[in-house]
């Protein structure tokens, strides 16, 4: 059984009478100690599947239909104390709003103390010692004294370490990190991939990595689901993705990332204008961008072929 | 540090000003205060005799040197009509009126702040749109009608509450609460308005806040949440109360007015309809100087719960 | 979706938009009555405001007095009416001075920055370091109750009120005015202008200002409720309007008595008329926030006195 099975997943908000879904059925899963990328550009639904997981999907977005099955329990069907115990124990997350995400007027150490007191029995010195070391663990010097700051005398990068080691204090066996690095400078987001790559070997997690940064992504991820407008276009391992991706829009996706030989500056946009709501029809959502489409991409949307761990969900994958 | 020191300077110095702005337009106005004391037909040697005894023929200047100099040294002056000490009169007065405003104070925030925090929390739920009626209301409504109406209800009406009057701590603690209950009621409600709405705003901002969702992916309880919340969310309130509080002084006066309470508005009154210049001057900056450190206790406080102001 | 996402030709226009929502529908209704009773009390009033008829005194509400009759006779309702003059006088004349000074105010220190931007805000923080409703009563207090004569005019005894009330309005509403300036000030428009030549009050007056009025116009409706609240308590302790003229504050000082007796159409009425009027003003206040400045440059609170 998979640590994590994410099926038929719809995310929906209602909107004027209706309920518009940005999420419309995606599955895939994560096996224990797995890294998965999910991939997707903005607006993809990358991010609500991330929140749909943790059951904190902002008013008045909910789930409209599957099943979030962690360790065997649908948390679609969980009540919020449940929830309450899982989220920050067993499945755990970071944000990518590293600069705002620690509250602006507790010491670090207090936050740290009370995610662990929220889920283990310690005594506050134990609390104590244990923000200690994992304030230690995520690479932050002077660890005791750190615990007093306050998070404004924290830079961006190290804010986003101490919401690591929030995230990790009770030992997850998931981790979901939502383009946990966006907020940061380029030199900052390496150390941050590399930290994260370095807990999860230490502490036996699994990973959901969410980003639209492929190569980001490879350096941490063994599988990737790529999401477009909601629908799950092609989950696969990260090299057959990264040599040979049989979707027309992982392809498209590959190309934009530069290269080396390209010229500084220089950007490879997908043709065609970015998929929005208001314009979702019934068939592939990436249709009227794709090179290879014909009316019935347009019309009707292909089932997923394959098998995990790489499926494909276009009419032309079996060409 | 230093700042704090430089708050309490300028407040000082607002003070200053202020006495310098009433002194002058005390002795801006045309005639004589001794010409209002002693009446119209008084005869010019009078007038001169009395400027001369309370020393109003000397300059303006002089006059609020030596003035300001009895002020050091808590010393007001005495009424110009009855010869009565100024410092005698208010620190007789002063107390009740600071009672009532006190108790008005505690009910505002005692109400203001569960509501206003609840309605951030339900937002356009019931309780949402009642704290917004009753905020409505609460500026809307004039203090001193709902003193009237709260008279009507509770007093004639009902027959719970006295119509009116001040009675002392000696006479029973029962009487005298009961005595101070609807003059509180009239003079918090609107403060009730002012506070619930800017914890409401101040609360529904934080709630929005990225760090909230992260404390709630974190697993922890609502309880601790709410903490959380309510020490994000406090320090434009404490703003807003602490000023609130110098504000409820002006009040105070037109509610015991209502209530017939013997506290500041008393003296003020007789003095205004006496035109006892001395009396009024001191009054009104006993006010301002209550009213300018409650600004200043707001202030600081502000500076104080906000880490990134305090060290 | 924001209200910036709505193609403009989508939006309604402002006066459409607060009247579809009710709190707007509500307050601009109930300020157009106010207004026309004030305008047109000769026509509106029943009786006149200020002729005793012992005779008639303490009549409860009737065909021939509507609201009754208060102790000396007078017809209530008329006096409402006539009542209605002091109480918008007072609110909207203080609230002109107060944004013609703050608005100078919070323009030119906006535009100038420098030495006169830190001297203009100081002068703001100082008056509105000043509590309002004790200086309103210290400034009667002094200068004494009663008409003010100067040369061959002479003032009624609440235009000491009206000043007072609009120099202390002038902190609110030059700080808004600031704020909303300050933005404009370094759009790109405002630069292109100044490129072009134009001199500095042709862009001030010209084209920063009608920008910035929108909050301005916000924060003054809801000051004109506080102008109202404060002149009727004022009149209330007899330092308003000055008997006989009718004015709602005055009125209830004459009914607290008859509290006692039970005649509840002289102290119910009146009370009810500023009530609903002050009401009126900040729904209208509320309403005109929510259409005309989203971005909330008048702040989320209101001047608290």
């Amino acid at each position: 059984m998979a640590l994590l099975e994410v099926e038929n997943l719809g995310i929906g908000f209602p909107t004027g009478g209706r309920i518009v879904e940005v999420v419309r059925g995606v599955s895939f899963k994560i096996e224990a100690g797995e890294s998965v990328g999910l991939v997707g550009e903005s607006g993809s639904g990358k991010s609500q599947t991330a929140l749909a997981i943790m059951r904190l999907l902002r008013e008045p977005g909910r789930i409209t239909r599957g099943a979030v099955r962690f360790d065997g329990t649908d948390l679609t069907q969980a009540d919020e104390a449940t929830m309450r115990r899982l989220r920050g124990g067993a499945v755990s997350i970071v944000f990518q709003d590293a600069l705002s995400g620690l509250n602006p007027v507790f010491p670090v150490g207090v936050q740290l103390m009370d995610v662990i007191a929220a889920h283990r029995d310690v005594t506050r010195e134990q609390a104590r010692e244990r923000a200690v070391a994992m304030l230690n663990l995520v690479g932050i010097r002077n660890a005791e004294e750190r615990l007093g700051h306050f998070p404004h005398q924290f830079s961006g990068g190290m804010r986003q370490r101490v919401l690591i080691a929030m995230a990790v204090a009770c030992e997850p066996k998931l981790l979901i990190a939502d383009e946990p690095t966006t907020a940061l400078d380029v030199t900052v987001q390496a150390q941050i991939v590399a930290l994260l790559r370095d807990l999860r070997e230490r502490l036996g997690l699994s990973l959901l990595f969410i980003t639209h940064n492929l190569d980001l992504m490879g350096e941490i991820c063994s599988r990737a689901v790529v999401l477009y407008g909601g629908l799950m276009m092609e989950d696969s391992p990260v090299e057959t993705l990264f040599t040979a991706p049989s979707h027309p829009y992982s392809r498209a996706l590959l190309d934009c990332v530069p290269r080396l030989e390209d010229e500084p500056g220089m950007l490879r946009p997908i043709e065609g204008a970015a998929f929005t709501l208001a314009t979702a029809e019934a068939g592939c959502p990436f249709a009227p961008r794709c090179v290879l489409a014909d009316a019935r991409c347009g019309r009707e949307h292909p089932p997923e072929t394959g098998q995990h761990p790489h499926r494909i969900a276009c009419w032309w994958s079996g060409s | 540090m230093f700042v704090i020191l430089g708050r309490v300077l300028s407040s000082l110095g607002v003070l200053v000003a202020v006495s310098i702005v009433l002194f002058t337009l005390v002795h801006a106005i045309p005639v004589s205060p001794a010409r209002v004391v002693l009446g119209g037909d008084a005869s010019e040697e009078d007038i001169a005799e009395f400027e001369r005894d309370n020393g109003l023929d000397r300059p303006v200047i002089v006059q609020y040197l030596s003035w300001a100099g009895g002020v050091m040294k808590g010393d007001l002056g005495r009424s110009l009509i009855d010869n009565t000490v100024i410092a005698v009169t208010i620190s007789q007065t002063l107390p009740v009126t600071l009672e009532l405003v006190l108790w008005s104070f505690c009910l505002a925030l005692v109400i203001a702040v569960p509501l206003g925090v609840l309605s951030a929390y339900h937002e356009d739920r019931w309780i949402d749109h009642l704290a917004r009626v009753v905020a409505t209301l609460g500026v809307s409504i004039p203090t001193f009608w709902l003193g009237l109406m709260l008279i009507a209800w509770g007093a004639v009406g009902l027959g719970w509450f006295p119509a009116g009057g001040y009675v002392p701590w000696s006479a029973g603690a029962k009487p005298h609460l009961l005595s101070m209950t609807l003059p509180s009621v009239s003079l918090g409600l609107y403060y009730v308005a002012i506070i619930s709405r800017m914890t409401r705003s101040s609360v529904g901002d934080v709630l929005m806040a990225d760090h909230v969702r992260v404390s709630r992916a974190m697993g922890l309880s609502r309880g601790r949440i709410l903490i959380y919340v309510l020490r994000n969310a406090l320090s434009p309130v404490v703003t807003v109360a602490a000023m609130s509080f110098g504000y409820m002084f002006g009040w105070a006066l037109i509610v015991e007015q209502v209530f017939t309470i013997p506290g500041m508005s008393r003296a003020l009154l007789n003095a205004i309809f006496r035109r006892d210049y001395l009396v009024i001057v001191n009054v009104v900056l006993v006010i301002t100087a209550m009213f300018l450190v409650a600004n200043l206790i707001a202030d600081l406080l502000y500076r104080w719960l906000d880490p990134r102001t305090a060290r | 979706m924001t209200l910036s996402a709505v193609p403009a030709s989508l939006r309604l226009p402002p006066w459409r938009a607060l009247l579809l929502r009710p709190a707007g529908l509500t307050g601009t209704i109930i300020v157009a009555i106010v207004t026309v009773a004030a305008l047109a009390a000769p026509l509106i009033a029943t009786h006149d405001p200020i002729a005793v008829d012992l005779s008639r005194k303490l009549l409860p509400p009737g065909a021939t007095h509507w609201l009754g009759t208060d102790q000396t006779g007078r017809d209530i309702f008329s006096r409402i009416v006539w009542g209605a003059r002091p109480s918008l006088a007072v609110g909207l004349l203080a609230v002109l001075i107060g944004a013609a000074g703050g608005i100078m105010f919070g323009l030119t220190a906006a535009f100038a920055r420098g030495w006169w931007e830190q001297v203009a805000m100081r002068i703001m923080d100082g008056l509105a370091s000043i509590p309002l409703l004790i200086w309103a009563i210290a400034i009667t207090g002094i200068v004494g109750i009663g008409p003010v004569r100067i040369g061959m005019w002479t003032f009624p005894n609440e235009s000491k009120l009206i000043l007072l009330i609009g120099l202390l309005y002038m902190p609110p509403l030059a700080r808004v005015t600031y704020g909303s300036a300050l933005l404009e000030v370094r759009a790109d428009y405002v630069q292109a202008r100044r490129l072009q030549g134009a001199g500095a009050s042709a862009i001030m007056l010209g084209d920063v200002l009608p920008n910035c009025l929108s909050p301005v116009i916000v924060q003054a409706t809801l000051l004109i409720a506080v102008g109202i609240v404060v002149e009727a308590s004022l009149s209330f302790i007899g330092l308003g309007v000055e008997p006989p003229f009718p004015s709602w504050g005055g009125m209830l000082a004459d009914a607290r008595r008859y509290i006692f007796s039970g005649e509840w159409w002289t102290y119910i009425f009146p009370g009810l008329a500023i009530s609903l009027t002050v009401i009126g003003f900040n729904l209208l206040g509320d309403g005109l926030r929510d259409i005309l400045d989203p971005r909330k440059v008048s702040g989320s609170g209101r001047m608290v006195v």
